[in-house]
């Protein structure tokens, strides 16, 4: 069960203003995902173990760990520059 | 000469370093057709201005005796999701609107170092989440064999360009069927590799540990020729693999090529509508005449595949969208007026509807006290479907099923509904979770509208699958002509 409540305090934590009408479209649809995403309760593990495993990679083969000087001129790749620093919002 | 932009990367290769016809007259060829028929389509975010500059240098390459490179004069088309540098990359965001990557993509370097010229940047699902290209802030792009059908997603101006023939083929981006679900919806030959043999560097992510770079072309041998270059270890992606030890040719002898042992997965034919079930088997009766064993076959775990692809895509998408705060690139909206946070939500509401409930439904399968009930046993299920297709691996050479289950359907039809939506990826997912390489090809019609064979093999068995999809593809040998636009 998802609720409108817990939307908000989604949308909070993942930095998203929805609007009114949004909260009440996605709460219904969010709903269904989270409801089919449930089917992953009737699976029965065996022998599996978890694992997060993306790489093949043993630790001798990663590249060396070398600081590259950057090439590239900030002016032409950002907005919001001043003075060579990027302007951003208030932190209060 | 006329209508080269018909011609395969072979042809248009030895045609210009024969000197039959110029770079420069086929790139002048494309844009022209681009010019007149995209308009109808909308497959084209951005056109690069440079496409001619480069086809005259190649032209000057060829007239000097210089040598070029295997793919000279070729244009592909780049979904809008890769790198390029100094041409835009959006995403089909607002969030990028304005961004231009001061970088190329491992990909994209190694098409120009073989002399291929970048055409431009091909439209998708802002993010490349979706199904049918219809959540692009660029509009939606059409289906060339019929305008008021969906072309698939997320690549689907990837493979609608191809199939248009604007551009000699395509790259696109996999996580959950991306290139192979528009291959199928728009009639050309769409590929994910196995996970590690492309370099992401450079790929916008979205789920880094299911998605691909691939290609699409309207053959697979053109498609074969886009992998031999784009493939192969990169020291800017940790997870590529030294191909030269690990292109697999296992079991697998090119001589043999009709002795194969072919699995039809039960449960991805019997969930696909009357006409692709039918369409299925009446290919099977065409390449079987091939010498090719054919059997049924079961994958019991694949019901639970979606599932666990969804919980993981939208877990990374979450994390990985994190950082797009409209701060050094974006739409203009002025930071000084705003507060930290205020300012970030107020940016990211501007994310389309299905990046916002993707994040949403990231963010909740990650909390605490779900995250156990979700992506772990998410991350479970991704191993117990490699494990079981490993031992389906054993015993047979290669997997097929329908691509997708359904035929290209209406624009707007399932726009209001994720879920039925996600439902589309049901078959393409099992090949990102267990990271193994799958090919859609064309297989056939209904109602002028495009069916597609999904064939997968086990990791790293590219050799074998390219090679036994041609067979496939000869043996089908379906009408080659393409959409009159």
């Amino acid at each position: 069960m998802v609720t409108k409540d817990q939307l908000k305090h989604l949308s909070k934590l993942s930095k998203i203003d929805l609007t009114e009408n949004e909260f009440e479209t996605y709460t219904k649809q969010i709903e269904k995902i989270i409801k089919y995403l449930d089917k992953l309760d009737e699976v029965s593990f065996e022998e599996n173990k978890p694992s997060v495993l993306v790489s093949f990679k043993k630790l001798s083969e990663l590249r060396e760990d070398i600081v590259i000087e950057p090439t590239l001129n900030i002016d032409q790749i950002a907005k919001n520059l001043k003075d060579k620093f990027v302007r951003g919002p208030v932190m209060s | 000469m006329s209508r080269l932009y018909t011609l395969n990367i072979e042809q248009v290769t030895n045609g210009i370093k024969n000197e039959e016809f110029t770079s420069e007259e086929y790139v002048s060829q494309i844009i022209e057709r681009i010019i007149k028929v995209d308009q109808k389509i909308n497959s084209f975010i951005t056109i690069n201005d440079n496409a001619l500059v480069q086809a005259q240098q190649i032209d000057k390459k060829i007239r000097s005796g210089s040598t070029v490179g295997s793919l000279a004069g070729i244009v592909v088309g780049i979904k809008d999701n890769i790198s390029t540098a100094g041409l835009k990359t959006t995403c089909a965001s607002k969030m990028l609107s304005d961004y231009v990557p001061p970088y190329d993509a491992t990909v994209i370097k190694r098409l120009k170092d073989k002399d291929a010229i970048i055409i431009g940047k091909l439209n998708l699902d802002e993010f490349a989440m979706g199904s049918t290209t219809e959540w692009s802030s660029y509009g939606l792009t059409r289906n060339p064999w019929n305008l008021d059908y969906v072309c698939g997603g997320s690549s689907g101006g990837s493979a609608a360009s191809v199939a248009a023939q604007l551009c000699t083929a395509s790259l696109g981006s996999d996580t959950g069927g991306s290139v192979r679900c528009p291959a199928s919806f728009c009639s050309v030959v769409g590929f994910k590799p196995t996970y590690g043999l492309v370099s992401r560097y450079g790929l916008v992510s979205y789920s880094n540990s299911l998605e691909q770079i691939g290609p699409i072309g309207r053959t697979v041998s053109d498609v074969k020729k886009i992998m031999e270059v784009i493939s192969g270890k990169d020291t800017n992606d940790n997870t590529t693999i030294d191909t030269r030890n690990n292109i697999n040719t296992n079991n697998y002898d090119p001589e043999q090529k009709n002795n194969q042992k072919i699995g039809l997965l039960r449960e991805l034919i019997n969930g696909a509508d009357e006409s692709v079930y039918q369409c299925i088997y009446s290919a099977i009766d065409k390449f079987n005449k091939f010498g090719f064993t054919y059997e049924e076959s079961s994958l019991k775990s694949s019901e639970y595949a979606l599932a666990s692809y969804y919980t993981i895509a939208t877990a990374e998408a979450s994390s990985n969208l994190a950082r797009f705060d409209n701060i050094r690139y974006g739409f203009e909206l002025n930071p000084d007026d705003y507060e930290w946070n205020t300012y970030f939500s107020k940016t990211r509401g501007n994310f389309g509807d299905e990046v916002k409930r993707r994040i949403i439904v990231g963010s909740f399968v990650l909390s605490s006290g779900y995250y156990g009930k979700y992506y772990l046993k998410a991350q479970r299920v991704k191993n117990l479907i490699k494990h079981e297709l490993k031992k389906l691996f054993k015993e047979y050479d290669l997997l097929i099923s329908p691509t997708v289950p359904v035929l290209p359907f209406k624009i707007g039809e399932k726009i209001d509904d994720p879920l039925k939506m996600y439902l589309i990826d049901i078959n393409t997912v099992l090949a990102n979770l267990a990271g193994i390489p799958a090919i859609s090809i064309p297989i056939g019609f209904k109602n002028g509208l495009p069916i597609g064979l999904q064939i997968m093999a086990d990791e790293f068995q590219e050799k074998k699958l390219l090679d036994i999809s041609e067979v496939i593809e000869k043996s089908i040998n379906i009408n080659t002509s393409y959409p009159d636009l």
